[in-house]
């Protein structure tokens, strides 16, 4: 059983644009009945069917934990992505039906920790909005560093700190205000916990100050938000399905193989979790890895891939599955 | 007897300086000084920021010989033990903990490393010195010091008890449990097992 097989039917009850770029939506199941259980850093995947393709993209849950009549996903829009942020934004109104994947958790709180600080940057703060849920019902302390770049794009850093006051720290970049993840780092007690969601610039920095500062990486959590890039077009053959893809400009490899009848497993669908590694058996070409998964050694081996975010530039692929 | 090989059993590593942490607690107990030696002689050329805390026979280790400016020797090993809780209490992020010596005494340090929140990739344990081990009664909470017999009478409650390999590290002991409470006063035979 692969966790993707069963989705839940859920409709749109609420759409609000709550900056120039992000849309804020609300969703409850048709029947009223609660959904189910989650905790903060918990993703769903919303799957969209639009003609002549299906859509499954994956996104926070914003939302309360403690409250599972809905759930809420901001979806940031993205003119030249492959067309599913455009579909929630342009064709999705109230009442829409739509399915969603299981919440699954692949950014958990360290549930043993002493100090929890989180780190956001742009819309990496979503799975932050749900953790601080969690936090704020319990008594282990915690601060949040948000960046943003201007107070307009930083709607959910705002109610934060009017929730949350001095444990919110904002960071606005238009007034060349930048988070010091040394001094953020330095000094925290044992057992602290660092969380980090955004751009990659900021998702590196923080994961290098904290390792330079002797921060095991137990200790350090992170989720690239990495939607699978577009690129050119190229042909897969798949060996144990007996079936040749071919994989256009804007659909990831997984997407493909996922349109020519393949239930191929995943869960993050951004190069994260690992779950849908895949075994190279020949290749004519050059891989393209875009995913945090296989090792460097992997990576330059050519024998694996990571079909949800990474593409190949070559005359040949074939894959085991 | 129900020694076999369960997976709570810690596994001991050989220490290793970590220049990644920002600072360096070591603590020994008896011959695990030779082992604090090894590690401080590839961390004290780099600079590093190091605090040690042994308990045992000084003479035994070369520890007072290497000019260290934080040595801590304690007649007591619990009290080496409060000495590293203590300690620990004024550490931050980037701090490596070293432990060698016997099984009970790494047990009870990782059991204040664990209350400070200290995981695996922070604690490094070498077992040396005796394998005797500390063994919680199941029936009464006793913990009982240096068992090195594969049975031992619990010196809470009197019970004989079977050491078992179930570990645990919250209680930094071995499980015992009582050997003769299905057929009263059939105790196997007691052999040296842990020594």
């Amino acid at each position: 059983v692969t966790a993707h097989a069963e989705t839940i039917p859920v409709v749109v009850t609420g759409i609000e644009r709550v900056t120039p770029l992000i849309k804020l939506f609300t969703l409850r199941s048709p029947d009223g009945s609660d959904l189910p259980a989650f905790s903060g850093g918990c993703h769903i995947v919303v799957v969209m069917p639009c003609e002549g393709r299906t859509h499954r993209n994956p996104y926070s849950l914003l939302s309360s934990p403690w409250d599972l009549s809905r759930y809420q996903i901001v979806v940031r829009r993205h003119e030249n992505g492959r067309g599913g942020s455009l579909y929630l934004h342009d064709r999705v109104q109230v009442g829409a039906q739509l399915r969603i994947a299981h919440p699954i958790n692949l950014f958990p709180l360290a549930k043993l920790a002493r100090k929890h600080i989180l780190i956001g940057g742009g819309i990496g703060i979503t799975p932050l909005m749900a953790m601080v849920e969690d936090l704020k019902a319990g008594h282990v302390p915690f601060e949040v560093h948000y960046s943003a770049r201007d107070p307009e794009h930083a709607y959910f850093g705002l109610r934060l700190q009017r929730q949350l006051q001095e444990r919110v720290t904002l960071y606005f970049s238009s007034r060349g205000e930048r988070i010091d993840f040394a001094r953020v780092l330095s000094g925290q007690p044992l057992g602290t916990h660092v969380y980090v969601c955004g751009p990659a610039g900021l998702l590196e920095g923080a994961v290098r100050t904290a390792r330079t500062a002797g921060w095991t990486d137990s200790h350090i959590h992170f989720e690239k938000f990495s939607a699978p890039p577009v690129g050119a077009p190229f042909d897969v053959y798949l060996a144990e399905s007996g079936l040749s893809v071919h994989v256009p400009s804007g659909m990831s490899l997984l997407e493909a193989i996922e349109a020519a009848g393949v239930d191929a497993p995943y869960l993050c669908r951004g190069g994260a979790c690992g779950e849908c590694e895949t075994e190279v058996l020949e290749l004519e070409g050059e891989l393209l890895h875009h995913d945090h998964w296989l090792s460097p050694e992997d990576k330059a081996s050519g024998k694996k891939i990571m079909p949800c975010i990474s593409r190949a530039s070559c005359t040949r692929l074939v894959l085991k599955r | 007897m129900l020694v076999t090989g369960i997976k709570s059993r810690p596994i001991y590593t050989t220490l290793q300086a970590n220049l990644g942490g920002r600072q360096h607690i070591l603590v020994g107990q008896g011959s695990g000084g030779d082992a604090l030696v090894r590690v401080l002689r590839d961390l004290t050329p780099q600079g590093a920021d190091v605090v040690v805390i042994y308990t045992g026979d000084p003479s035994r280790a070369d520890l007072t010989r290497l000019g260290l400016r934080e040595l801590r020797l304690h007649p007591i090993e619990a009290d080496a033990v409060a000495d590293l809780n203590r300690t620990l209490a004024r550490c931050f992020m980037g701090t490596r903990v070293y432990v060698a010596g016997s099984e009970g005494f790494i047990g009870r340090c990782v059991q204040v490393t664990a209350h400070y929140g200290m995981n695996a990739d922070e604690v490094q344990c070498e077992h040396l010195g005796s394998a005797a081990r500390r063994v919680y009664c199941i029936h009464c909470k006793a913990s009982n010091e240096n068992v090195t017999t594969n049975i031992v009478r619990c010196a809470g409650c009197g019970r004989h008890l079977l050491v078992r390999d179930h570990y645990s590290r919250r209680l930094a002991g071995f499980m015992g449990v009582m050997v003769d409470a299905e057929a009263p006063g059939e105790v196997p035979p007691i052999k040296e097992t842990f020594s």
